[in-house]
Formats: C-alpha cells, structure tokens, sequence
C-alpha cells in the first residue's frame, strides 16, 4: 500500500515538478530535503492543486540551497516543508503567505515567534490533536483508563490540554517528568508502575533512537501497552501508532492553497484532518491484545464526524 | 664434512631437508596453533563482553542491580573469567563478580574500548556500554540527532592460564611429534640407505683392493641394483687391470731374461778377452823369448861366426907377418868379414826394428810400405789411392801404417799369392783401407786369436785399430783369397786422431 502510494506521488512529481521557469510561480515549494516523504507531500499536494485547476507550471519546488534561484520572487503562497525550510525562510523578506508542513505544533510555535507577523502564517501540524490520541486509546483499550504520559521538557507543554481532554472522556492521565537521560527509566518506572497505557507524545528529550529501545522494553516488561505517534515506533516495537501519512497532509494542504489562491485568506493553524491507525501485530499478541487497523481508523473517523 | 664416510653423507643427505623440513612445519604448525590459539580467545572474550554489554545494557539503563548481578555471576561462571565488574556512567561500581587482580581503576570519562595483557597471566577488556541506538525513520525525527547516551562501562579480566598452559602443552607436543618423526625417519633412512650404501660400500671395498694390488678382487654383481653398471664396469677393469698386469709381468720376465743373455754374452766376452789378452802375454813372452834366441842365434851364427873367423884371420897375421901378399889377402879378407858382419848388424837391427818413414802424410808412407813388401818379402802390392783426408794424426798414421804392413805381410807370408791390391778411399766419414789378395785364403775365426807363425797376427791388427776407433773386417774363405778392411772415422774439421792416443 505504502509502495502504491509512493508510486503515485513519484508520478505526481513528475508531472508537476517543473524547473524554475520565466513566468513567477504562483506556489514555491521550500522543502528541507526529497525525501520519500516529503517527495510524497509535494506530490499529494501537487496532484490536489491539479484537481483546483493550478497547472503544475504554477508550481516551483525548492530545497534550501536552491533557494536563490527565487530571489526577490513574489509567489502568491509559500509551502514550506520542515524545518530546515522555516529556517531558511526566516531571513526572506516575502508578504506572501506561508503554509508550513510537516512540522509539530511546537516547532510551529516557535517559528511563530520568529516570524512576527511579517506575513500571514499557517501550518499543517504534524502531530495529532490530543482529543483524537485519547479518543483512539478509549476505543482501543475500554477498560484501561489511566493514561501514563513520560513528558520532557517540550511535551510537558501539553499536559494541561491532556488532563482536561482526559477528564471529558472519563480518562485519567499520570504523567513523569524526565529532567535527564538518567530520569528517564525512574520517571518511567514510576509511571508504569501507575499508568494501564502509555501515550508517547513527541518529544525529542524523551522519545528518541537511543531511548526507544529501553522505553519498549520497559513497557514491554511491564506489560503496558505504549501508543505512539508514528508507524516507525510500531515497527519498532510498540502496540499501535496515530499519525497522519504525507499523502494525507499533502492533500490537506492542496485544499488549504486552493483556497488561498481562489483569494481567501490563509486558514488558522491546523491538526491534520485525516489519519491513519498502524498496530504491531506481533505485540498485540504479545501482550493478549486484539486490535484491528482497519477498524479503530473507521471508528475514529466516525467519532470524529459525529457530532 | 670432508670426514665423513659414504653411509653418514647419503644419511645426512636423506635426512637433512627432511629434518628441516619437520622442523619448518612444526613451528609452523605451532605457531598458527599459537596464533590460533590467542586469536580464539580473544575472539571469545570479545564475544564474552559483548554478551554483557547486551545484557546489561537494559540492566543499567534500569538500575536493576538485582538482574545485573544475576548476569555477571552467571558470566563469571565462564572458564577463565577471574572478574567482572559493571560501572555506571558516573565510574560508580554497580555490581562485580569475582576478584579484581589488575587493580585498574576505572576511569568513567573513558569511552574508547581497551584489550590488554597484563602481569600474571592477565588479560583485560574494557568496554563502554552505550544505549541501543534504534534507526526512526519518521517525519519526527530531528534534524540534528541526540548524541549517544553511555550507560556505564565493562572491565572483564580473564586469566590466561589455560592458554599458557595449552602454549605449553604444544609446544611439548611439537617437540614429541618431531623427535618421534626424526626417529622414524632416522630408522626409514637408515633402512631403505642400505640398498643403496650397501652397493657402494662393496665397490668402494673392491677398489680399495684393487688399489692396494689385489687385482683378482672383484665385486658380486647384482643385475637388479642400482649399480649394477657400475659393478660390472669396476669388474671390466679390474680384468683388464689384471690382465696388463700378466702382460707388464711377463715383458719384464723377457726383458730380465734377454739382460741375462746379454750378461752371460758379455762375462762370456769379457773372459775371452781376458783369455786372449792372457795368451796374447803368453805369446808375446814366447815371440820375445824366440826373437831373442834369433837374435842370438843371427848373433852366433853370423856376426860371431864372422867375428871368429875375423879373431882367427887376425892371429894368421902374426904369423905370416912377413908375406905381404899374403897379408893383403888377409887383410882384404877380414874387410870383407867387416863389411859382413855390418851387414849383418844392419839386417838384425832391420829385422828387429824395420824403418818407418819419418813423414806424416798416409800416401807417402803407404809408398814405402809398397816398396818395402816389395824388397822385404817379394811380394808385389798394386797401390790405389782413391781418396785421403787432408790432415792424419801422427800416432794414427803410425798405427795405420803399422796395421797395413801386418796385412801385407801375413798376405807375403801366408797367402802364397804373389800380388796384393793395396787400396784407401773415404766412404761415410770413414777412411777405408783394404787389402785384397787372391791367395789360399782361411777361415776368418782363427784370424780373431794371436798368430803362433810370428808377427801379432790379426788380433794384434784389430786390437790396435780399435784403440782409434777404427775395426777391422776380414771376408776370407779357403781357397777364395781374402779381403781385410780397416775402418777409421774421419773428422774432416780435426785431424785424425786416435782415441787411445797410442
């Protein structure tokens, strides 16, 4: 499936991807690198804005080094993708609006406050609304109720939003504080000792390559299942991941830079509307767990329509 | 080396590469075993400390002591191990399993890996125990990667005792199996040399022998060995050895005979020159004793016959003084009995000494001498002169002239023939003088011994001729006349000269 949707996007790529060309583009694309992924966001985005009638010779796509090849370019909208992208388009002196991807609503507040509303600015977040992450631990686990979240120095950021989502869904949230690489299993340890589920929320202090490992084993060992957010942490090891696809941000912001370009304005920051559910087989079965991708995705949508 | 003999040098020659060749092989045998060896075990406590850096690595990332302990004291159990000890990323100890021995103190700033020897058959590994590091490839991965978090640290000390020993145990293992394999070789050496040194001892035998004389030495051919070519070609020339030998034996037999005969010949020689030589004394002291009873007998005969008749004519004469015809007659008488007696003085002396010609040229003398046959004896000689040298010796004219009339003479005395040929030439550097009569001739032997008629004969003549270097040939037969030769060398540069100087 996922190889599918590569071919796809690589075809959109194709026939959207065009060199700099003598007529502006109404759309530059600034992407930190042509990654899988990120070729996969253009080119759901690309292939979204061809839908709206945006020819693909409307669209520039840039990395950072080839960023002077636009200079003192004047797009109707900038899409840009990571990081490396935002740091680049700090120094440009552009009033054209500017669509982020593929970025956390954390990162997406920081750059916010570099850019001091020098010109409207939007994103697509790359992490998952807190309602929707506790939503599918409800449906996944009916009878576990306390919610374990091992929270850093970026993350703790969100406990409040956890605790008061959890309270509407008769859920309890435990959470620890990892100050240090040396907390971590305490602040860990403590956790599972409490928690029926751990919710990993990003947060580079805690959840990294180096970490992840003993978190698995830790989690494992305690026989707590641990919900990430992203399909690389259930390959690795955990029980199940929330997480939107590239294609399905891509196409999200194709939608958000038609409407820009049919002139209305720039949407607010935004969850991603779409998702997608993955759980390690092996794991669930490990730990006596039957789950169905299929299914929590289905009726997650469906909690999520309804009103 | 140069003392060795032919058994020791094919051994040495069979053994050497061989025993090199052991010697090579095993130490590197051993030394790959060794090298094997240290390799297995370091490769095993590699192996031994990554299994407790694996292990432990959750152990210490969870400050489980408990589990940790269970680990390293399940790890200790292991051969060799002497300690184990865990540390965490501040340098404290967290657990340890046996005794320490290196007394290294651990330092918890190092994060570099450590495998050294130590004193006392010590071998020490130190290895940093990282958390695991778990490759996410999402989009939530940061841009600038987490650095690694180091857990703690390992140091595992092995003892290397039964490495040692084991180094030990091979190397007395080589030594034994070398030793077993020269003693096997010197054995299949020695055994299988014997078909080969056995040959060659025999030849070297023979021909020590045959060296030493013994040529009927010969050595047992065996067609099927590896000398056989050699046998029989050694054989081959012992036989012809010997064979020249009998050869060689019986030349110096002839030889030795022939020096005998010759020996014999010339004792048989040396006694008939004596015996002539005696019978020529002989003859001499009777010729002397009869020419002196000639001389007396020509004394008393005639000159004392005339001397009496003279004393007796001298005492007439007293008494028949007075007639003086008479004493005429006398006296005349006796002058007549003087002029006798003086001829008869001058013939004795003529006869004892005839009269040479005092000259030192051969033709002149040789005149007289044709002259002198001619008075003396009647006998007429036919003078040829082919040839002469220039220049004669006065002592070989002498003996020449002397010879020649000897030649004449015996002709005028026994040949009975009344003419002689008298002849001289050159011929090969040799001066020749022959004589040639047609008289009765005789037989040649007899002319070898002295004369009994008188003179010294033919002996005398050859004699003197050979003191000059000169021979004398004689061709006679009865009836047939003779032929006498005299040979004289001539050296046309000197005069000729006698080799006697006689």
């Amino acid at each position: 499936m996922a190889f599918c949707r590569l071919c796809c996007a690589l075809l959109g790529l194709l026939v959207a991807y065009t060199p700099v060309r003598a007529a502006p583009p109404s759309i530059v694309v600034v992407t930190s690198e042509r990654s899988a992924s990120y070729d996969e966001v253009i080119a759901a985005l690309a292939a979204r804005l061809a839908q709206g009638g945006i020819s693909a010779g409307e669209l520039a796509i840039l990395t950072p080094d080839e960023m002077h090849k636009q200079a003192g370019a004047s797009p109707r909208l900038w899409v840009v993708l990571g990081t490396t992208a935002a740091q680049v388009l700090d120094n440009l002196e552009s009033k054209a609006p500017r669509l982020h991807l593929l970025q956390t609503r954390h990162s997406f507040l920081e750059i916010g406050a570099r850019h001091r509303l020098r010109s409207p600015i939007s994103a697509i977040f790359l992490d998952q609304p807190v309602s929707r992450q506790l939503q599918l631990l409800r449906l996944a686990f009916p009878e576990r109720k306390r919610i374990g979240l091992l929270l850093g120095p970026v993350s703790q950021m969100q406990e409040p939003a956890f605790r008061t989502a959890a309270a509407d869904l008769g859920l309890t949230i435990d959470s620890s504080l990892v100050e240090g690489s040396e907390s971590l299993y305490p602040a860990l340890h403590r956790l599972l000792d409490k928690a029926d589920v751990l919710l990993a929320v990003a947060d580079p202090a805690v959840y990294n390559t180096n970490t992840l490992q003993n978190i698995l084993l830790s989690t494992f060992r305690a026989r707590v299942p641990l919900a990430a957010f992203s399909p690389a942490y259930v390959k690795a090891g955990a029980l199940l991941a929330l997480y939107s696809m590239p294609a399905q941000i891509g196409n999200q912001a194709g939608r958000v830079a038609l409407a820009v370009l049919q002139g209305g304005p720039l949407p607010a920051p935004q969850y991603p509307a779409d998702f997608t559910v993955s759980v390690n087989a092996h794991v669930a079965r490990a730990l006596g767990v039957s789950l169905n991708e299929a299914d929590l995705t289905a009726r997650l949508r469906r909690l999520e329509t309804t009103p | 080396m140069t003392k060795l003999d032919i058994r020791s040098r094919v051994l040495l020659a069979a053994l050497l590469p061989a025993t090199l060749l052991a010697v090579a092989l095993a130490a590197l045998f051993l030394f790959d075993r060794l090298a094997v060896l240290n390799d297995a075990y370091r490769q095993k406590a590699e192996a031994m400390a990554r299994q407790i850096v694996a292990g432990s690595e959750y152990g210490l990332f969870s400050g489980n002591r408990e589990a940790l302990q269970v680990l390293v004291d399940r790890a200790a159990r292991e051969e060799d191990v002497r300690s184990i000890t865990l540390f965490d990323a501040a340098g404290r100890v967290v657990v340890g399993a046996g005794a320490p021995g290196s007394g290294v103190e651990p330092d918890h700033a190092i994060e570099t890996e450590l495998m050294v020897e130590l004193p006392g058959n010590l071998m020490l590994l130190r290895r940093p125990i990282w958390g695991a590091n778990l490759p996410l490839d999402d989009l939530f991965r940061d841009a600038t990667p987490p650095s690694r978090t180091r857990l703690g640290h390992l140091i595992l000390e092995l003892s290397t005792d039964r490495i040692a020993n084991r180094a030990r145990q091979l190397q007395w293992t080589w030594i034994a199996i070398t030793a077993v394999f020269l003693m096997f070789g010197v054995i299949l050496a020695v055994s299988l040399s014997r078909g080969v040194i056995r040959p060659i001892i025999q030849v070297a035998d023979v021909v020590a022998r045959i060296g030493q004389g013994e040529l009927k030495a010969r050595v047992p051919v065996d067609a099927n060995g590896p000398l056989h070519h050699l046998e029989e070609g050694l054989n081959k020339m012992a036989s012809h050895l010997e064979s020249g030998q009998d050869e060689l034996q019986s030349r110096i037999m002839a030889a030795t005979a022939s020096l005998r005969l010759h020996q014999e010949h010339l004792t048989e020689l040396v006694q008939e020159r004596t015996a002539q030589l005696r019978a020529m004394s002989i003859e001499l002291t009777k010729i002397e004793e009869r020419e002196r009873q000639a001389v007396a007998q020509d004394l008393h005969d005639g000159l004392g016959q005339i001397l009496a008749v003279a004393r007796l004519k001298l005492s007439v004469l007293d008494t028949s003084s007075g007639d003086g015809v008479r004493l005429k007659h006398e006296l005349t008488f006796i002058e007549g009995l003087i002029d006798e007696a003086n001829r008869s003085v001058r013939s004795l002396s003529l006869q004892l000494s005839p009269s040479m010609p005092r000259t030192l040229e051969l033709a002149p003398a040789l005149e007289w001498l044709v002259d002198n046959m001619r008075r003396s004896f009647g006998l007429h000689v036919n003078l040829s002169i082919v040839d002469l040298p220039p220049h004669i010796d006065a002592a070989v004219l002498s003996t020449l002239v002397r010879s020649t009339r000897e030649l004449l003479a015996n002709v005028a005395r026994h040949s009975h023939a009344p003419v002689a040929e008298l002849s001289t030439m050159i011929q090969d550097d040799r001066l020749i003088i022959s004589v040639t009569d047609a008289g009765i001739g005789f037989e040649p032997l007899n002319g070898s011994k002295p004369s009994t008629s008188g003179g010294f004969g033919l002996f005398s003549v050859r004699e003197r001729v050979g003191y000059i270097g000169g021979e004398l040939y004689i061709d006679s037969s009865p009836g047939d006349g003779t032929v006498a030769v005299l040979s004289v060398p001539v050296d046309f540069d000197r005069p000729v000269t006698g080799t006697s100087g006689s």
